[in-house]
Formats: C-alpha cells, structure tokens, sequence
C-alpha cells in the first residue's frame, strides 16, 4: 500500500470512527492495531507495547499527575470563592467591572491549574450567577468565563505544555516561561474587550447597587487575607521551576505540599477532600493518558511507514514561504481541534509538524507556544468545545448550548488576533526564556 | 447508566486503593528535595519508584475510568441519531473497542511475559524489576479491559433487545 492511501485511510478512518461515538483512545488505539497488522503482521504488534510502555515511562510525565491534584485539591477549597467575593469588592462603579474581575479571578486560578474544565465549573458556578443578577448581557458573561475558564492550560503550569515537551523533547520550563507573555497578553485582551464594549454600550455590563459597593477599605483588605497563601504556593511552585532548583516534577509534588498546608491552614483539609481528590486525580489520568497511548500506537505505525517524510514532501510541495508553512499547521490544527481532543493532535501532529518546523529554522519553543494557543482555540469552537460543555453543566437552565456556543465568537477571534501577534512576533514569546539564558 | 457488576466494582477498589500512590509520589518527593537541600544527600531511588507509582495509576486507570463507560468520545453526531440508529451504534463500537483490546491484550501479554522470564530490571544502581512488574500489569489491565469490553457488548445487546421487544417499540 502507497503512503499516500495510507494516510487517507489512517485519518479518514479515524474521522468516521470518532464521529460514530467511539471513545479517542480507542479510535487512535484500533487503527494503530489494524495498521499494524496490515503492514507487519502480528510480529509487529509488540511494537506497539512497547512504545507505549517507553512513553509512560518518561519522569516528567509524574508531573501530570501532581498538577491535577493540585488543582484538585485548590479546587474543593473555597479560595476559588474567597478570590471572588474579594475581587467583587474592588470592583466598584465601572461597567462591566464584574467581567473584568471574573477574567483576574481566571487568570489567577489559571495559575493554580493546568487543567480545563474545573475552573469553567467553578466559575459557572460562582460568577455566571452573579453577573446575570445584575442583568448583564448573557453572551459577555458566558463568553467572559468560557474564554477565562479555558486559560487555566495557557498560563503555566500547563498540562498542555508538559505533553508538548515530552513529544517533540524540548525543555517544558522553557515552555511554561515562553508562555507567560502570550498568556498574560490573551488575559488582558479579553479585558480590555468587555472594557471597551461596556463604555460604548453600559447596559451590557450593569454596575452593582451602591449598597453592595459600600465596603470599608479594610473590610476589602481583609477579603485578601484568606488568598495570601494560596498565591504563596503558586509563586513557590512556579518560581523554583523557573530558577531550576527542582524539576519540573518535583516542583509540582511540592505544589501539592503547599496546597496541602495552604488549606490546612485555612481549616478546610478534611479526609473525604484528600480522599475525592486523589480518586479524580485517578479519573483524569486514565482518561488523559489511555488517549495517550492510543495516539502513540497510531503515529508509531505512521511513523515506521515513512508518513513524517511524505508530510515533509508534500508540504516542501507547495512552494509556499516558510510563514505559509506555519500557517497551513495552524489551520490544521484548528481543524482537528474542532473534532479531537488537544492529547491526541499533540501526539498525533507534534511528531510530523516539529521536525518540519526545526527545518525551517524555526524554534520548536515557539511553536509550542502557537499549538497552546491554538488548542485555546479548540476548546471554544463548536462542536466539540469542551468548554461549552463544562459550563452548560452548571449553568442555570435558561442558558442553552446554541446560546453558549453564540457567546463565543469575539472571544475566538480575540484569541485568533493573538494567535497571529505571536506568528509574526516570535519575540512576545521567546525574550522571557532568553533573558533566563 | 451502566449496571454496578462485580468486575466494575472491583475494578473501582483496586483503582480507589492505587490512588494513594499519588499521596506517596507527593511524600517521596518531598523527602528528596529534603535530603538534596537541607542534608546534602539526594537518593537515589525516589526518581525510579515516583515512575513506578505513577505508571501504576496510569495503567490502572485504563479500566477505572472504562468501568463507567467515561473515556473522552465525541458524541455530537451520535446524539444527532434516532435511538433505533444509536442502540446498534453502540453496539457496533463497543464491537470495535473489543477488536482493539483483544490486540492489546496480545501484545502486552507477550511483551509481558518476555520481561518476566528475562527478569528485566531498570538497568540503574538499584536494579529493581519495575519493567518486568510494570509490563505485566499492563497486560493485566489490558485484559480486564478486554473482559470489560465483553460485558458492554452484552449490555449493548440487552439494551437492543429491550428495544426491540414487544410492547417496549413505541
């Protein structure tokens, strides 16, 4: 069989199988099988387990684990909460001052997690409820925290990047750095947004009754109080991977220590917190990496049978400029990411797309930069934005999927406009990492 | 959804028990980033043992997390179908995730059962046998899966004849 039948039939196959309803790892999982067979015979199948027994052995894949349970653990605490009602008050009589705070709390948490879903819960929970009490404008405020929800895997620590790191093996501290401008950039974007659109149009983003407003400096300052540890850990953690005193693994066990303490400091560390979040840990893990394993036992056969080199052939093909190249991957990758889940394009792509990139003399840093981004993307768009499902979940019975999907347009072409910044500025991303040398 | 059978609720215990690894990761850690900085002697097995541990869960939450039928699916276009189409797709899926794990099961077996008659180890200083434990586990949880798989596939046929029963067809 051509290479060329092979890889309409490997991702032709796999888009039919997905949409069948076939769970990911399994779809990646059966053609890899198959495939395999096919090509090699049943000699060939050990091949497979033996691929996936040396991706799982990689160290800083034990750092997925403690970063889950980390958020975890924050997550079933109530600094979600006490970082909003602190915040609310320190709102005050802007217009659309509630969004705004919401996108900081976001921001913050995103730092607490590398995860999505939790923080769209929580934030589902806590402040859709509110900002629809003051009568805001229903998209603003779903867009506000499916948008803000979903920075928890752009801000480092990030699960996305550590994947990322170990695929194409470059060094995941650089990534979480390289990352953090583009992050903070997409955060104050989204704000300066709602700011502008609730000047022009104040009816969008209501100010709350001066009752509420009412609140002694002090009474604000001690809001904080209850946050100052948390945001120890998190400057802890991240600051001990950036100045390389432990890696990246290590660090997120100590993040884990500290979150611990944080909460038993608060007096909200109980058995059945630690007890449920180590088993969600658990969930989150089978599922996160039973896709993974699907994923390398479908790109190992693609690999032995010469795929990275017909991709290469085809894209040295099109005569286009080497920005044309980065662009065509990035309309790929926002097309698998409207039907597949960021795990598996990242292992599915990364293998093909990295090498071509080093090629072009591009910095595979950057790139991991762009896949983040990009995958930012993927979790808004219909019809498989996760995050559109995460705050359906928990959102009141009035708001309606069609309506949460709607909400998200400005906020995609928000994150598309910094997507194209970073493109044609590789310096947003990479001065953070070089000034660190 | 999915009926509480005997080998989901076990698989739930063994998965439950495991997750205490990730405590144990946490401890270990802890304790080497202790001795590396505050005594000046870093271990030499916490980096083995925390891949160990962790590879644990990883390999066991396969069948914790299929137990309740949960692995990440794409179900947009299968909610578009009529029930009459989604009881056979169901079935038709839960037919090519059986395909798959039966493979699985064959290359993990064999590759396990080579590690154990070699008595593989790590190859380090400590020279533990995790490949060979870790191998075999593999091949374990793959054939749970695979046992797993077997029981939807009668669930599914059930559910189609439910369907398909006289006075239950509307």
């Amino acid at each position: 069989m051509s290479i060329e039948w092979i890889t309409v039939l490997m991702f032709g196959g796999m888009i039919v199988l997905l949409l069948l309803g076939l769970p990911l790892a399994f779809v990646t999982g059966l053609i890899g099988v198959l495939f395999t067979l096919g090509l090699y015979g049943p000699a060939g199948l050990p091949l497979i387990a033996s691929r996936i027994y040396t991706f799982m052995n990689e160290y800083a894949l034990v750092a997925v684990p403690m970063f889950i349970l980390m958020a975890s653990i924050m997550e079933r605490c109530g600094v979600a909460k006490d970082l909003f009602s602190a915040m609310r008050v320190w709102a005050g009589a802007l217009p659309g001052g509630l969004a705004i705070q919401t996108m900081v709390v976001a921001t913050i948490m995103g730092a607490m997690t590398g995860i999505i879903g939790g923080e769209i819960v929580l934030l589902g929970l806590l402040a859709l409820p509110q900002m629809l009490r003051l009568g805001y404008d229903k998209k603003l405020a779903i867009g506000t925290i499916c948008a803000g929800g979903s920075l928890g895997t752009m801000i480092p620590p990030s699960i996305v990047l550590i994947i990322y790191g170990l695929t194409v093996n470059v060094s995941i501290g650089d990534l979480f750095i390289a990352n953090i401008m583009p992050a903070l950039m997409l955060s104050v974007v989204y704000m300066s947004y709602i700011f502008v659109r609730c000047q022009l149009n104040p009816s969008l983003g209501p100010v709350a009754p001066a009752e509420e407003r009412n609140v002694s400096a002090l009474a604000k300052l001690a809001l904080l109080k209850g946050l100052a540890l948390p945001l120890l850990v998190i400057s802890a953690v991240l600051g001990t991977i950036y100045f390389g005193i432990a890696s990246v693994t290590e660090a997120a066990a100590m993040g884990v220590v500290g979150t611990l303490i944080a909460s038993a400091v608060r007096r909200e560390l109980s058995w059945p917190i630690v007890r449920d979040s180590i088993r969600q840990t658990m969930q989150t893990c089978g599922m996160l990496l039973w896709l993974s394993f699907g994923a390398t036992a479908m790109i190992g056969v693609y690999n032995l049978a010469g795929g990275p080199t017909f991709i290469r052939e085809l894209f040295a093909g099109l005569d286009l400029p080497a920005l044309g190249i980065i662009f065509l991957m990035m309309a790929i990758l926002f097309a698998l990411g409207c039907i597949m889940d960021w795990v598996g394009i990242c292992l599915l792509t990364m293998p093909i797309f990295v090498p071509i990139v080093r090629e072009l003399g591009y910095d595979p840093v950057w790139f991991g930069v762009l896949f983040c981004l990009n995958m930012q993307l993927s979790y808004l768009t219909p019809p498989f934005g996760p995050a559109a499902f995460y705050l359906k979940g928990v959102a009141p019975p009035e708001v309606s999927l069609n309506d949460i999907f709607s909400a998200m347009w400005p906020f995609l072409i928000l994150q598309a406009s910094v997507l194209a910044v970073v493109v044609f500025y590789p310096q947003v991303a990479l001065w953070l990492p070089q000034l660190g040398g | 959804m999915t009926e509480r059978t005997n080998v989901s609720r076990a698989v739930h215990a063994v998965g439950n028990l495991a997750s205490f690894l990730f405590l144990c990761i946490v401890a270990i850690s802890a304790f080497e980033v202790l001795m590396r900085y505050a005594v000046g002697q870093p271990t030499v097995w916490v980096h083995e043992l925390s891949i160990a541990f962790a590879a644990t869960c990883f390999v066991i939450g396969g069948p914790y997390v299929h137990a309740t039928r949960r692995h990440i699916t794409i179900s947009y276009a299968y909610e578009k179908m009529p029930p009459r189409v989604q009881v056979w797709v169901r079935l038709l899926c839960s037919l090519l995730t059986l395909t798959f794990l039966v493979f699985l099961t064959y290359a993990t077996t064999l590759q396990g059962w080579q590690a154990v008659q070699h008595g593989e180890t790590t190859g380090t200083a400590l020279n533990w046998p995790i490949p060979a434990y870790l191998k075999t586990l593999f091949a374990i949880c793959a054939a749970v899966m695979t046992v797993q798989t077997a029981m939807h596939v009668h669930e599914d046929l059930q559910r189609i004849g439910r369907y398909t029963a006289p006075g239950t067809d509307t």
